[in-house]
């Protein structure tokens, strides 16, 4: 059977292959215990921990969209 | 550059470097997915009747993997294992049916073609020595006006575009990580699709001038180091 780190890095892989970089930063710190010393590993799971905190910053950055305030007439 | 830009580029380089890292380790990809698939089913031993209909599919899906191509020695041996496991709980005689009797036999299979050691290793006597005769030297020149040529270095070009625009709205900012990566790198194929883009976003009334200039400072780059080589 596979050992729940290796298990862990090939969902890391295919989620980077889909492009999902959060879940694959999850499965990445599961597999990180098993993987910690590989050269390989350690490449891909700093660069996608380092591209999951820029996207957080880019979208802490984003623009506030502001609702116009309308005044409410109620009559009565 | 403001910091908002610099996180850009950043994001663009990272997610264009995942994503080649993911492309050239395809195969090993594979295979590693349907090592963990396998691992999976195994896992699910319980309901034999489910494992048996989804081992059949992935046994057939693998196939190809017994002609040892694709898979290495340590991998072969894993898949001997879980196998090996999956084989010891069919042979309960609380699942004795045609279908896990079929599975055994496909199993079986499986366990004798799968190789353990790898093919064409070439076996030395102990005092034997191998002479190596070296052939003429050729030099292998790619016909880069040929048809299939030129459709490579555009699939290939596509590919970059899916990496470095993902995410991004607007094509300049994905231009703007392409004539990074020209420069820096002296990144051939960024260079060509940087001058494309540059050429579309002209004909549609952009103001390209810095960007001409970038990308005539990347190409004079390339060259030198080209010529270099």
């Amino acid at each position: 059977m596979l050992s729940e780190h290796e298990k862990a890095y090939c969902q890391a892989l295919m989620a980077l292959k889909r492009k999902e970089y959060s879940n694959a930063l999850k499965s990445f710190e599961k597999a990180a215990k098993g993987y910690g010393t590989n050269d390989e590993f350690i490449l891909l799971y700093q660069s996608t921990r380092l591209l999951v905190e820029v996207k957080k910053e880019l979208a802490g950055s984003a623009p506030t969209i502001r609702l116009e305030e309308k005044e409410l007439i109620i009559n009565g | 550059m403001t910091r908002t830009e610099s996180l850009s580029a950043l994001e663009g380089l990272l997610e264009s470097f995942l994503n080649r890292a993911v492309d050239q380790n395809e195969t090993r990809l594979s295979i590693l997915s349907g090592l963990n698939r396998l691992d999976d089913i195994a896992r699910r031993g319980q309901e034999v009747s489910g494992m048996t209909e989804e081992l059949g599919d992935w046994l057939a899906e693998h196939v190809n993997w017994l002609d040892g191509k694709e898979i290495q020695t340590a991998d072969a041996g894993r898949i001997k294992e879980i196998l090996g496991n999956i084989s010891e709980e069919l042979q309960s005689p609380a699942h004795q049916t045609k279908e896990t009797q079929k599975i055994q036999i496909e199993i079986g299979r499986w366990q004798s073609k799968l190789l353990l050691e790898p093919k064409n290793e070439p076996v030395l006597a102990p005092g034997q020595k191998i002479v190596l005769h070296r052939g003429p030297e050729s030099t292998e020149e790619t016909d880069t006006g040929s048809i299939s040529v030129f459709t490579k270095q555009l699939n290939s070009l596509m590919g970059l575009w899916e990496g470095v625009s993902h995410g991004r709205k607007h094509v300049l900012s994905a231009l703007d990580d392409l004539l990074k990566s020209a420069y820096l790198q002296r990144n051939q194929e960024a260079l060509l699709l940087s001058g494309f883009i540059i050429y579309y976003l002209r004909q549609n009334g952009y103001l390209v001038e810095p960007y001409v200039k970038r990308l005539k400072a990347a190409e004079s780059l390339i060259k030198k180091s080209q010529e270099n080589a």
